[in-house]
């Protein structure tokens, strides 16, 4: 069956300013954007750049914007769209080639939240265990994939880039809540910070684009509960 | 990419109280609406406002109202600044120092409009 897909297309190293290309793919039934890509690249235009990695919807590598939504390209499957289909990079971030992103900034994010257990003021020899029901307490926050379709689709991180954004919150709330992490006050600093938690408007459209239907405002909410029964 | 925390305090007090000023809005308005154009007899007329607000009381409330309606609003309005525009400090200052003077002078108007009224 033979579908079109008309692609985001830019090269920083030549003139021309960003277009879009249309492509004519002979798809099979069980293909994923990401095989129809592929296709493209190995079989009609080798220029074509973007992401991709596990091929699963693990790895996060290839969120893109699909038909004007925020999706892995691996998991979206052609069928389940109607006519030709669009393909965008992810928007607020700075396109450096095609569908390829400039992820510096989101990472830089992420990293500043401390994104591990900070367990060691109370030293110990033995294992931290945790019961299975503070365990499950961190179900709906462990399991980012740190694609960044939340933050790139968040209206607060494309009026301000340097705002946290829902995807380094959610992770920060992945380790705040855990009944091992001693770090929320290390962390504090930056949550409570002008371009911390506060600048989130529970627009909810980080909990549209997650392909692993998790919920960032519900954990932002959660963080400013807790931020602010600590502080008053 | 280093994360940029940004000037001055986080925002936790003044997220705390727009939602506080919020919550207060939402009886304060529906009381007005219905003491203005349910309470009063047939239509609102100057005289029938003139003499509630010369009351003691309803010159407090009515303050009070005023006070809550300028914080909520002028700070949403300093929320979207913060968003988009008031990145760069001095252009963060100015505009702060807008929405302030702005505050104020709404403040001192409706301070000189319900004061003078008398029983």
């Amino acid at each position: 069956m033979e579908r079109q897909f008309k692609v985001f297309r830019y090269d920083p190293e030549s003139s021309k300013k960003p277009y879009f290309q249309t492509y004519t793919v002979d798809v099979q039934k069980s293909w994923t954007i990401l095989d129809a890509l592929n296709a493209i690249k190995w079989e009609q235009d080798g220029s074509l750049s973007y992401r991709r990695s596990c091929r699963h919807g693990i790895c996060g590598s290839c969120a893109m914007k699909i038909n004007g939504k925020n999706e892995l390209a691996c998991e979206l499957q052609v069928f389940t769209l109607k006519g030709v289909i669009k393909v965008e990079p992810l928007p607020g971030f700075e396109v450096l080639r095609d569908l390829v992103t400039d992820m510096d900034r989101f990472f830089g994010h992420i990293e500043a939240v401390k994104p591990w257990l900070i367990a060691g003021l109370s030293p110990t020899d033995k294992e931290r265990l945790q019961s299975p029901e503070d365990r499950k307490k961190l179900d709906g926050l462990y399991e980012c994939i740190l694609c960044g379709a939340c933050t790139s689709s968040c209206p607060s991180y494309w009026s301000n880039d340097d705002f946290l954004g829902p995807a380094a919150l959610l992770k920060a709330a992945r380790y705040c809540f855990d009944t091992r992490d001693e770090g929320f006050h290390e962390r504090m600093d930056v949550l409570n910070s002008r371009n911390g938690l506060w600048r989130c408007h529970t627009i909810f459209n980080c909990v549209e684009a997650c392909p692993k239907d998790l919920n960032p405002t519900e954990a932002i909410v959660r963080l400013r509960a807790r931020l602010a029964a600590e502080k008053i | 990419m280093k994360f940029d925390r940004g000037h001055g305090s986080g925002g936790l007090n003044w997220w705390l109280m727009q939602r506080v000023t919020g919550i207060l809005l939402l009886p304060a308005f529906l009381a007005h609406y219905i003491v203005t154009h349910i309470g009063t007899e047939h239509f609102v007329t100057y005289e029938k406002v003139a003499e509630r607000v010369a009351t003691p009381t309803w010159k407090f409330v009515n303050i009070f109202f005023l006070s809550l309606v300028i914080l909520h609003g002028l700070y949403g309005v300093w929320s979207v600044l913060l968003d988009g525009w008031a990145r760069k400090p001095v252009l963060r200052i100015t505009l702060y120092s807008i929405v302030v003077t702005v505050g104020l002078a709404l403040f001192v108007l409706g301070l000189v409009t319900i004061l003078p009224f008398k029983a």
